[in-house]
């Protein structure tokens, strides 16, 4: 493959927290070990951990009693399950505020940026998840929904009318869709593999009044990954966003044992090239936030493709 | 207040039902494995008052537990201990009947992934003893 010496400039994140939260089934801290490495090599800058949200701020887009319930249990020292992968251990509320807010916090920062073509890329590597997070439950490593709350803070700042959430971890974002469900200002684009794990997302599906979910079969790679992510930009050019979070999972990436997906080195490349190239159109900020991968192959290789494919203007 | 006796005659070949076998036949629960046990919890705790009044005198600490998903997915592990059998007929015919079809969906994957997994387990047992033979 041959990909450009060129790569994006990166401001990763590094939140407090990602670190002390014990390992919960596959969501090891391992990852962001793996995303750092990806990121060598590249102009990365890493900057210290940001602050964390209060409760009354994540109630933006989580029910109040959920979000109490959960900073409750992390204050009781107890360990409580609340799926067969999800535990809520005392660090958790630490952890997963931290993230949301960091996540919030540099995508504020990003839209005062005038020229957002001298901007160097803000990526958060954040732990726990994302994504699978509705407005009152937690689920598959996910306790809080950073995307959801980085672009619900975002709009009600003012500073911006609408934004734009892009996906393409191999899991369906159920969550972000079904927070999103009745705003119109938010468009939720998940590319992933269907049937699968959350076992939603079927195309065509989409409740939400501005929602795309494009599926990958099983044995899916290169070629219909490209096909599918070229009609997301599409929508994503139409709805002309002020603002667009990216959900950067790699475990479609053909290493990666979770998925039945064949995404190659270039796949990653090719969605960061063409991100890139939407975006520099836009004139709009982007924020990159990191999403699954489950062995270091895909992880370290795929992230670096996009890191690459994203200096690609 | 409904209870099995009210739920119609289970039919064998429902899908949520022989899913729910397949799960048991790999001597697997609800709890350990399908992610929206939870939401299955909920359902119960209004749907079955009787057994939510056994799991509040049993553990009251955590009928007590401050957030409801919490409760509810130990609930649903209490249901599956101690009513087994009564608990698949009740899932299979009048909570996945009218469930949303993601609920489903993902009872498929769950069921799929843990067979492909026994599969490939018994594979690598397989291969385990062959070489323990050869040797």
């Amino acid at each position: 493959m041959a990909l450009s010496k060129q790569s994006a400039e990166i401001e990763a994140y590094l939140h407090q927290g990602a670190f002390d939260l014990p390992k919960q089934s596959i969501d090891g801290s391992q990852r962001l070990i793996w995303a750092l490495r990806a990121l060598e090599g590249h102009q990365a800058q890493l900057r210290d951990s940001l602050s964390a949200a209060t409760p009354e701020q994540l109630s933006l887009v989580h029910s109040q009693a959920y979000v109490n319930g959960i900073y409750s249990l992390s204050a009781s020292e107890q360990i409580v399950q609340l799926d067969p992968e999800l535990r809520i251990y005392p660090q958790s509320w630490l952890a997963a505020s931290s993230a949301a807010e960091t996540l919030a916090t540099v995508t504020q920062s990003s839209l005062k940026e005038k020229n957002q073509a001298l901007r160097k890329l803000p990526f958060c590597l954040s732990r726990p998840g994302s994504h699978h997070a509705g407005s009152d439950y937690g689920l598959g490593l996910c306790i809080f929904n950073n995307l959801a709350y980085a672009a619900a803070s975002a709009l009600q700042t003012n500073k911006v009318n609408s934004v734009a959430i892009l996906d393409f971890d191999i899991h369906h974002g159920n969550g972000t869709e079904e927070i999103f469900a009745e705003e119109e200002r938010v468009l939720t684009v998940s590319i992933h593999q269907y049937p699968f794990y959350p076992g939603s997302g079927k195309s065509g599906s989409e409740g939400a009044k501005s929602n795309l979910n494009l599926t990958m079969q099983a044995g899916d790679g290169d070629k219909q990954a490209r096909e599918a992510y070229d009609y997301a930009l599409e929508a994503i050019d139409l709805f002309q966003p002020d603002l667009i979070l990216l959900e950067a999972g790699v475990d479609g990436h053909a290493k990666d044992w979770t998925s039945d997906t064949m995404y190659e080195d270039q796949t990653f490349y090719y969605f960061g090239q063409q991100l890139a190239q939407l975006q520099t159109a836009l004139k709009k900020p982007l924020v990159l936030e990191v999403g699954g991968g489950y062995t270091e192959e895909a992880v370290v290789n795929g992230l670096s493709a996009l890191i690459k494919g994203l200096g690609e203007k | 207040m409904n209870t099995i006796n009210q739920v119609k005659e289970p039919s064998l070949d429902s899908t949520s039902f022989v899913l729910l076998k397949r799960l048991r036949k790999l001597r697997l629960t609800l709890a350990a494995t399908y992610p929206y046990s939870f939401r299955l919890g909920g359902w119960l705790w209004r749907e079955r008052m009787d057994w939510a009044a056994e799991f509040k005198h049993q553990n009251p600490e955590e009928a007590a537990i401050s957030l409801e998903q919490a409760r509810d997915y130990s609930f649903l592990n209490f249901c599956e201990t101690m009513h087994p059998k009564e608990l698949d007929l009740l899932l299979a015919h009048k909570f996945f009947t009218k469930a949303p079809e993601y609920l489903l969906c993902e009872l498929q994957n769950t069921v799929a992934w843990y067979t492909r997994e026994s599969a490939e387990s018994k594979v690598i047992q397989s291969n385990y003893k062959s070489q323990t033979i050869n040797r």
